[in-house]
């Protein structure tokens, strides 16, 4: 990381609130919200740049809430720099990671980093429950928005289990699936 | 307008940062700038519920802000027109009857001398009577002689602290996110959770006190007025604004409420020191039941025993504005280190792999 970004950030002219404000429309935790909600949105986000190979957050780091990309590209990896190395996502412009610290501040299960130049839009628990705070009606589309999100990612892990659990699968995939569907 | 030439901006920001820097500092080594900043900081901690109320309702921050400082302008300019009136009042009639007053507090100082004595070794009894009449005649009047002088810094604070309070409510929020900006990546995220945890820590606390303060204020003059104790108001203020002293407070409340009260009755001393007593006993009584769990809470959420020894070394190194806030610095630097902590071994990772 270099000294500049301290000053970069903090002394940030920038004409960029349509780019943002687009990136934000495209989350799905943000998609109920209308165009004077986004607005508030993106005036309560911080927006951070990265250096290619900078990383975002480690594994096991207390999570404190979501990134949405802007721009450029961030891998989602697992055991980083490790012989065990695995990518878990490829993320570009108005992707987004690290929502399920929205919730609540355990460590985080996997880590992230630019792959190069990127712009993050960070929006973190403290934001949210500054919104449920002062604009409830607003903060509650977010959390619907979020439960939506994390719906769906279980349907899909459940299916996927389900897919593992099946005759075509292993049998630790088996176990580890009739184990899932059982709880 | 021209723009600054490229090579000349890292220059400027420094020089901005170095000015803000020795504003800062200029700030907190001036008692007179520094009283009312804090106190600016508990008042924006107050009115705060008051702005997010109005958001709720769709206003704008800078409207909301607007209307609750000019609420709060009326407020504090009707208090003073009323409260201080009554308390001068009052007090004047201290100093009127001290000649009749001193006596008596003799005399209750002979039979409170009698009575304790009884119970103490002969080598380890208290000796209440020769000087304390004397020291309490002194001590009232260099605070008379002082006020005067002190009357510059008490105008300047009556023009800063709403000025101060204002700024604080209006751009606190931008102020909280320009500091956070200014962090680096790798420690933004730990920044961002230590202001936020200190923020809601410190305004509950300080929004508490002052909720504890009012609330003690109004039940000890409304019980010593019930109860035909004197000077009533000076004794509710007394105890409200001992109430923000913890653990000390009440003990100065119980032994300066009923003196008050003594020095001014033509009654029985005896009974009117048990009665002014018993309404600080009420008060307080009914504080630790009803406020104090209710507005106070486990905001700090600190250790009994850490409370008390940060409270000894506060007051034994920065006099009675560091008993004051004991409590509140003691609990920021408690976060930062956690979080200060959580953050730095996440960050083991980060310079291993980066």
């Amino acid at each position: 990381m270099s000294s500049r970004s301290l000053w970069d950030n903090f002394f940030r002219q920038r004409d960029d609130r349509g780019d943002v404000t687009t990136a934000l429309a495209r989350v799905p935790v943000f998609k109920n919200l209308n165009r004077g909600e986004l607005a508030l949105v993106r005036k309560m986000i911080h927006l951070r740049q990265y250096q290619s190979g900078e990383v975002v957050f480690a594994e096991g780091q207390p999570g404190t809430g979501m990134y949405v990309t802007v721009s450029g590209r961030v891998n989602v990896v697992l055991n980083y720099r490790q012989p065990d190395e695995i990518v878990l996502a490829h993320l570009g412009a108005g992707d987004f990671f690290g929502e399920m610290s929205l919730l609540d501040e355990s460590p985080r299960s996997a880590l992230a980093v630019a792959t190069e130049p990127a712009e993050l839009a960070g929006f973190f628990r403290s934001d949210l429950f500054d919104l449920i705070e002062k604009n409830p009606r607003t903060g509650n589309k977010i959390l619907l928005g979020l439960a939506e999100v994390l719906g769906a990612r279980l349907r899909a892990t459940n299916s996927e289990l389900r897919r593992l659990s099946g005759p075509g699968g292993s049998p630790s995939g088996r176990q580890a699936g009739d184990l899932a569907l059982r709880v | 307008m021209s723009r600054a030439p490229r090579s000349l901006l890292p220059w400027l920001k420094s020089g901005i940062v170095v000015v803000l820097a020795a504003v800062f500092l200029y700030i907190v080594s001036v008692p007179a700038l520094f009283l009312p900043f804090i106190a600016a900081i508990v008042l924006d901690s107050a009115l705060a519920p008051f702005v997010s109320a109005l958001e709720r309702r769709d206003w704008l921050h800078r409207h909301a802000v607007m209307v609750v400082f000019l609420g709060f302008a009326a407020a504090l300019a009707l208090f003073l027109a009323v409260v201080p009136r009554f308390a001068a009042a009052e007090a004047a009639t201290i100093k009127t009857m001290w000649p009749e007053s001193r006596p008596r507090l003799t005399a209750l100082l002979q039979d409170t001398e009698a009575v304790v004595n009884r119970w103490l070794p002969e080598g380890g009894r208290l000796d209440l009577v020769s000087g304390v009449p004397d020291r309490a005649q002194a001590w009232a009047l260099s605070a008379i002689a002082a006020a005067p002088a002190s009357m510059p810094d008490v105008l300047m604070a009556l023009f800063l602290v709403p000025l101060f309070t204002f700024f604080l409510m209006r751009d606190g929020p931008e102020l909280k996110r320009a500091i956070v900006a200014s962090v680096p990546n790798r420690y933004f995220e730990m920044a961002l959770s230590i202001l936020y945890k200190v923020n809601r820590q410190v305004s509950n606390y300080l929004r508490g006190l002052l909720a504890e303060a009012g609330f003690d204020t109004f039940i000890a003059s409304s019980l010593c007025a019930a109860f035909g104790v004197p000077n009533p108001l000076l004794i509710g203020i007394l105890v409200g604004t001992t109430a923000v002293i913890p653990l000390a407070g009440v003990v100065f409340a119980s032994i300066a409420g009923p003196l008050i009260a003594v020095f001014s009755t033509t009654g029985d001393p005896v009974t009117t020191a048990g009665l002014t007593l018993l309404a600080i006993v009420i008060t307080h009584t009914l504080d630790n039941v009803l406020v104090a769990p209710l507005v106070i809470g486990h905001s700090v959420d600190m250790h009994p025993i850490v409370v008390i020894v940060s409270v000894l070394v506060a007051g034994r190194l920065f006099g009675v504005l560091g008993i004051v806030l004991a409590v509140p610095v003691t609990s920021i630097v408690t976060v930062i280190a956690q979080e200060g902590y959580r953050g730095l071994k996440a960050n083991e990772y980060f310079l291993k792999h980066t």
